[in-house]
Order: C-alpha cells, then structure tokens, then sequence
C-alpha cells in the first residue's frame, strides 16, 4: 500500500513480485548444476563485479526508459569518462576528487544535450542517441589520436575505488547498493520520480495536469549520463590504462537488463530493483558461457535472443 | 467591473502559422454561472479552452482574473488562480492509480519532501466517495477503471482544489444516460457553491437546460450570446450554423 | 522561380548544401580527379544500395538498424560459398539477407516489436552469429570472376548496379500501386488497414527488401575487397539514416523518396570522400557522421513539432 520501504513491490511496477526474480533463481541453481566452478566466492566476487559495470548504466537507462525514452549513448559516455579520468591523471586528493567529479558532470551534460533534443526539440531518442554515440566515440578517439590511454599518476585511493574488497566483496558491489537503494526511493517517494512515471504513462496528460514534462525528461537523461560516467570512473579505477577502442559495447547488455527487468519499452512501467535482478541474471548467464568457453560472439547471440524475447514476453503478457 | 466577474478575456487571438484560430474573443465568467461555449468542430473552442487553461499563450488580448491581468505559462499557472479543467479526454496518466492522478503536478510531501502517499490516498479517496460513494480500490492504474470511474477522478481532481471556474471540455461525450443525468447534477451543485463553470459542448439541447448564458463561436469569433431561458434550441442551432439570429417568421427584423 | 526551381535549388544547394560542397571539394586538389572519382562512385554504391533499403523501410514507417551487420552477413556468406559457383554466391548474399530482413519483419509486425528494438537484435544476433562462425576473423577469396565483379572500368560494376537499383526502386514506389500502399501504411497505419491493406505483409516486405539489399551490398563489397569481414558496417546504419534523413524521409514515416536518398548518399559520401583526400582521421569522420545524424534527428522532430502546434 503506502509503502515508505522503497524495495517493497509498489503499485507502479504492478503490486505482483516481478517474475525476473524466479527467472533469477532458476538461473542460479541452473549455474551452479552446470558447473561446479560457479559457487566459489572467487568467481561470485567476479559475476558482482561485472554486473555492477553494466549495472549502474542500467540502472540509468531504467529512468530514462520509464519516462519513455531510450538512451543508446551510454556505451559513448562509459568509455568517455574512463578516458577522462584517466587523462586528469587521478593522484592526490584533488586529482581524485577532480577524476572522479568531472566526468560524471561531463556525462551529466551529455544527458542534459540528449533530454534537450528529445524533450524540447521532440527529436527520436533511439537515433538521436546512436548519433551522440558516434559522435562521442569519435570525440573521444581523436582526443587521444586513438592511441592507448595511461594515467600519468594513479593513487591508491582511486584504485580502491574499484579493487578495495572490503568484507570480500568488491567495492563498486557497494556503489551499486547504494545507487540502487537511492534511486529506488527516488522513483517510488519523490515528485520527480512520480513525474517521469507520469510522463512516461501520457506526455501530454501529464503536461496539462502541470507536470513539467521538459524539466523531467531532461533530468532523466541527465541522471544516465551521470550514471554511465560512474562506470567509466569505476573501469578506470579497475584497469589504470586502457585501449579506448577496447571499451564500449555496454549500451546492448544493459538495454537487454532493463527491458528483461519488466521496465515498458513505451515507458511508464518499470522499477530500478527488477534491472538489478536481471543485470543478474545477464552477468551469470555471461559468466557461465565463459566458463563453458563460449565465447563474446555466442555471448552476443544469446543476449539478441534474450532481449528479443523478453521483449516479446512483456508484449505477450501486457496485450492478454 | 463586478467583483463577481471571475475572469474576463478581452481580445483574444491566436495564430498558427498564417491560421486566425480565434480573432478577438472577449468572455466573462463570473460567480454561480454556466456560461455554455458551443460551435462547430474547429470554430475554435478547444483554442480558447486550451488558453484559459494554460497550455499555450494567446497570440493577442489579455486575460484578467479577479479583475487582475495574468499570464499563464503552463496549466499549473492557470490552476494557481482557481482556473481548473476538465478535458474530453480527462488527461489522465493511464498508468498511475488515482491518488497519484488526482494529485499529478501538486503533490503532497512529507517534511522530508517524499511523497506523503498516505495523505494523497486518504484525500483523493475521501474526494472520491463523496463523488461516488461506491468507488473503492482506487489505488490501481486508472487504465483498469470503468470509464465512469475515470471521468470521477478527472472530475474529483479537478474540484478539490479551491476552484473558481471550472472549464468542462465536452463532459457527456462519453458517457451513458446515467452517467449524463449525474454530471448534470454536479453541475447545478458546483454552480450553487459559487463556481464559474465554462461549459463546451456542442450538445445544444443539454445545454440550454444547463446554462444560464450561450455564447456561440463560428470561425474565431463570438457571433452571439444568448441567455438560456430566453431561447431555445432551434434559434441555437441556427446561429451555430449561419453565425446569425434566426429572423422572426414574419420577416420584420429586429 | 517557379515553385518546381525553387524545390530543385532547395534540393541541391540548401537541403543538403550538396552544390555548395562539390565547390568547395574543387579546392581539394584530386577531388575531380577520374581516379577519385573512380573511389567515390565506388565508396557510394556499396552505401547506396542499403540506403534505398532503408528508405523502404522509413517510408513503411520503420527503421533498420541491423543493415551494417546483414551487409557483413552478405559478404561473408558469399565468399563462404563461392566454391558453389559464383551465381549461388551472389544469390546466397541477397538470400541471407532476405532471411535476416524477414526475422526483424516478423518480430515488427507479428510480435509487435517496435522497429528500431527489432532491428537492434537482429543486428546483435547476426553480428554474433557471423563473428562466430568466422571465429572473428575475415574469410578471403582469390576467386577471379567474383574479384572481377568488385572492378569494373571506367564505371565500377557495384555504380550501374545501384543505379539500376534506385531506377527499380524508383518505379516501384511511384509508378506501382504497391510504393503507394507503402507510402499509405507509413503516413498512417490505422487508416491504411481500414482501406483494407495488408499491412503486416507490405512492411515485412519492407523489411525483406532491405535486408536482400543489404546482403547484395556486402556481396559487392566483398567482391571489392577480395574479403567478407564479419566487422564492417558499424557506422552504416548512420550514415543510410542520415543519408535517407537528408533527402526527404522522416523517423514518422510515409515520407522519402529514393531520388532524394540518391542526393543524400551523394552528399555523405563526398564529405566523407573530402575527409579522407584531406586526410582526417576516421575519428573526426565519425564525430561528423554521428554530429550530423543526431542534428538531423532533431531537425526532424522539431518539424514535426511546428506542424502540429
């Protein structure tokens, strides 16, 4: 009912517990009887850590896709923050915070420029944000003449940032946690939140009942651009150098993870917390066709055909 | 001015492109009045509706309030001076339940600024039941509710709110008889407790019964207003389409 | 000017500025040169093929964003199997590429997928479908007559073969009553199933016809190369998309035409053709390509915008 517990199934994602979390534990018990290498606390610690990267894009692609929209530059913008972190050279406390900081304002701003052609210009948010993909790779390329990227300086702090294991678990399992916690209160409890839902279910209904149908989309996009920076933040950390080139990809993953989690390809239904049960999902069945040597282009059929069929499953499903 | 001129609209007009959708309305609304708006499809009520509701800016004129000038720059500027509006298609979010509805773009907060649901819920369902004391499980997706359960939230929504003048945008289109007779009824209620109701139709004969003043719009333009209990249908219907008073039968005019 | 001038001025020197460049690519020393000339029509034939396809398919009203990895699946394809014969070869090209048009037709009309979701993960399955059957790496032929397909003199083999393409193509659309069903079904879906269309049938169509497009296209580029690479054709569904944007068809549908497309394509592929004489990196090539494709996105939503206010 009124639940202030933001994890608890609410009214706006269907009152029902969604059936990615069964998908979830079959999903598991089939790893674990597929292999005997998957329940080692090694190769856990390995599925979190993979599924927080793609994750935390997600998770802002779940806000931009309840609101009706679709945002394909994070891939772009995870590979343009790794850049920019590691050229900022993240030693000391200014060159951290500064590493850490500006990117995610440089994702943020990237939303802001995609909210504002899809919110004000009424532009088509699936080709408006291929475009910004490309444009932004190629950005990206030439500013490091497509050459490998080294930090100059890289402190411990910055590397923890990723490879601290507190408890043994990798941090960024705790950065996600904690995105997932905040954004899952800030979609169920707060105006914003009610709005993107709002805006997300009928645009125009929401503009005449006074919801401010602009402001919110744009902040919606602004938050998936913040949110895939702080993945990129986080590769940077993990890896201290890197082939730009090497990094992207992560829009397809985490698109196919918001659309398995339940969230409504033409928006207004959706929770943050059903993406995080099949970025799960994703990350496991990825991390056992590894293991089973199966390798990225299998990996890439079958997330086609998961999304595809998710897709069509969530079709099924809202027409009967 | 009559102080108990609620709102006043002088020389409204309103271009698209090289269209004159509305060419100089001047309208009064003032306290305990229908005052129904009727015309063709595209004479321009749903421009004029649209203005006085803040979805867009008149081209020209002015719109004063309470004898004051104002200026909306969205629905909720028009609803923060008692302004409220009903539309034919009841502008609801289809997949929030009705609580969320009802409060859409002025909900309550907790001292923490979170949604205070309870409060929202307990309000819009105590706002619900004295509309239609049978309504209950409000909370699901309007998508889920009848079409007269629809109209309640849309309606309920619209006079919670220390409303002045309501705007109805064909409130009958969709209904049955019963569900007509019962927004016939509201009408007469909200109009004893001093609201100002705009009422666009182009349901003639309900009107007349409804309105105590017809203005008739053809092309952009007023061509006539009437007071309800001194006409009748036919002489509405008339003006409607030839955007004149009908001449008396003998021929002498007026 | 009549309004007829003042449309083809506006076609060549405004939307796009395609005159205005050709001027400026004249300072370019080589650009008018019969070698460069030779690369452009060869750069723009391959890219010109997918384009009428995804004009098809925006004018239906849908989007297809699987082109570049169906044009890999050709190419691929057709090597894979020249051993057969060349005629299989080519065949096999155009086959595999109807196969994959007609999967993301039957999720668009039977599963109701929205087009550019359909595309998308038709695109991933085929883009890993080859990669793995290639083991990632590129298959290559020293097959004479299949080489000799990708030549060609003075005018490369793939240019008269787009050309008669867009001629088909343009007939199809304007001088059939099957290109006014489909300019029907884009412009307004609903209206053009109650006047009794096959709706379902007609945008499969669509999308059969582009992916068979752009399996030849991979077919002919393969041939150019001697190779079928199961990575090229990343950026083309942009620059097809950008070039269709450009000569008249709209994200909404029911608009475009192939002659506007052909101007378009021209006008992509010689900036293109003008970035690589000036030597800039690809990287800056594919900032302008995404730059371009994302104003022009927003130009089109903005029009639509103006009208409906």
């Amino acid at each position: 009912m009124n639940s202030i517990w933001p994890l608890a199934p609410g009214r706006l994602g269907g009152s029902r517990i969604s059936p990615i979390w069964l998908v979830l534990v079959a999903v598991i018990v089939a790893a674990a009887l597929v292999s005997d290498r998957f329940l080692t606390s090694y190769n856990i610690a390995s599925v979190l850590q993979q599924g927080v990267i793609t994750g935390i894009v997600a998770l802002g692609m779940t806000v931009v896709l309840i609101g009706g929209q679709l945002d394909l530059s994070t891939g772009a913008i995870v590979m343009m923050a790794a850049v920019m972190a590691l050229l900022i050279g993240p030693d000391g406390t200014l060159g951290i915070t500064l590493a850490v900081v500006l990117p995610i304002l440089a994702g943020a701003t990237v939303g802001v420029v995609n909210g504002l052609a899809v919110y004000r210009a009424g532009a088509n948010s699936i080709v408006t944000t291929i475009g910004m993909q490309f444009f932004l790779i190629g950005a990206v390329l030439a500013t490091v003449s497509g050459r490998h990227v080294r930090a100059t300086a890289i402190g411990d702090a910055f590397t923890a940032l990723a490879q601290a294991r507190p408890l043994g678990i990798p941090f960024p399992v705790f950065i996600f946690a904690a995105l997932v916690i905040v954004l899952a209160v800030v979609m169920s409890s707060t105006v914003f939140g009610r709005h993107v839902y709002a805006i997300g279910g009928d645009a125009d209904a929401s503009r005449r009942s006074g919801v401010n149908v602009v402001r919110t989309g744009i902040a919606t996009f602004a938050i998936s651009g913040a949110l895939a920076a702080t993945s990129g933040v986080i590769i940077a950390a993990l890896v201290g150098h890197l082939d730009p080139t090497g990094v992207g990809g992560y829009e397809f993953p985490a698109l196919t993870a918001v659309v398995l989690g339940g969230t409504r390809l033409t928006g207004g239904v959706g929770r943050p917390i059903d993406t995080v049960a099949a970025i799960l999902v994703i990350a496991i069945i990825t991390n056992v066709m590894t293991i089973l040597d199966y390798q990225y282009p299998i990996q890439l059929l079958v997330q086609g055909i998961v999304l595809t069929g998710a897709v069509a499953y969530y079709n099924w499903r809202g027409e009967a | 001015m009559s102080a108990q001129t609620f709102v006043r609209l002088t020389g409204i007009t309103k271009n698209f492109g090289g269209v004159h959708a509305l060419k100089g309305v001047d309208l009064d609304i003032s306290a305990s009045e229908v005052v129904a708006l009727v015309g063709h499809n595209g004479a321009g009520k749903s421009v004029l509706v649209q203005i006085l509701s803040g979805v867009f800016p008149p081209s020209s004129g002015e719109i004063r309030v309470m004898g004051e000038p104002v200026s909306f720059h969205s629905p909720n500027d028009a609803r923060h001076h008692g302004i409220e509006t009903i539309y034919q298609t009841l502008a609801l979010a289809d997949n929030l339940d009705a609580p969320s509805n009802f409060f859409l773009g002025r909900e309550l907060r907790t001292r923490f600024g979170f949604l205070d649901k309870r409060r929202m819920a307990e309000a819009a369902g105590k706002a619900l039941a004295d509309l239609n004391p049978s309504f209950t499980d409000i909370e699901r997706p309007v998508r889920q509710m009848s079409g007269g359960q629809r109209q309640a939230v849309a309606i309920a929504r619209a006079i919670h709110f220390d409303v002045r003048v309501l705007i109805m945008d064909e409130p009958t289109a969709a209904l049955g008889p019963h569900e007509t007779a019962q927004v016939s009824t509201l009408i007469r209620r909200l109009r004893e407790q001093g609201i100002g109701i705009l009422l666009v139709s182009h349901d003639v004969r309900s009107v007349i019964d409804l309105a105590d003043r017809i203005v008739v719009l053809k092309a952009g333009e007023i061509v006539g207003t009437m007071t309800a209990a001194e006409t009748d249908e036919d002489s509405v219907v008339d003006m409607i389409i030839r955007g004149r008073r009908r001449e008396p039968a003998d021929g002498s005019a007026p | 000017m009549s309004p007829r001038a003042q449309e083809l001025f506006s076609r060549f020197f405004i939307k796009p500025p395609l005159v205005p460049l050709l001027i400026l690519a004249s300072f370019i020393p080589g650009f008018w040169s019969m070698g460069n000339m030779r690369i452009l029509a060869e750069a723009i034939s391959v890219d010109g093929i997918v384009v009428i396809g995804m004009t098809i398919v925006m004018i239906a009203g849908g989007f297809d964003m699987s082109v570049g990895a169906v044009m890999a699946l050709g190419g691929v394809a057709a090597v894979v199997l020249l051993p057969h014969g060349l005629a299989v070869s080519v065949l096999a090209a155009g086959a595999f590429g109807a196969l994959a048009g007609t999967l993301s037709g039957t999720l668009v009309t039977r599963l109701r997928i929205n087009p550019f979701i359909s595309t998308l993960a038709v695109m991933v399955m085929v883009r890993g479908a080859i990669l793995a059957y290639t083991d990632t790496r590129p298959v290559v032929s020293l097959d004479d007559m299949f080489l000799a397909l990708g030549e060609g003199r003075p005018v490369p083999y793939a240019f008269m073969i787009m050309v008669a393409v867009a001629i088909t193509a343009h007939v199809w659309l304007n001088g059939r009553p099957w290109g006014r069903h489909v300019y029907a079904v884009g412009a307004d879906e609903t209206a053009a199933a109650m006047s009794g269309l096959r709706v379902g049938r007609l945008k499969l169509q669509c999308y059969l016809i582009s992916g068979a497009l752009a399996g030849f296209a991979g077919m002919l580029l393969a041939a150019r190369l001697g190779t079928g690479s199961p990575i090229i054709g990343e950026s083309t569904p942009l620059s097809a998309a950008a070039a269709a944007l450009i000569g008249g068809a709209s994200l909404r549908g029911g608009e475009g035409s192939v002659g506007g497309a052909m101007i378009g394509l021209v006008f992509v592929g010689g900036l293109v053709n003008a970035m690589n004489l000036l030597g800039v990196a690809s990287y800056y090539q594919s900032m302008v390509i995404g730059g371009m494709l994302f104003a022009l996105v927003v130009a089109d939503g903005a029009f639509l915008r103006l009208r409906s206010s």
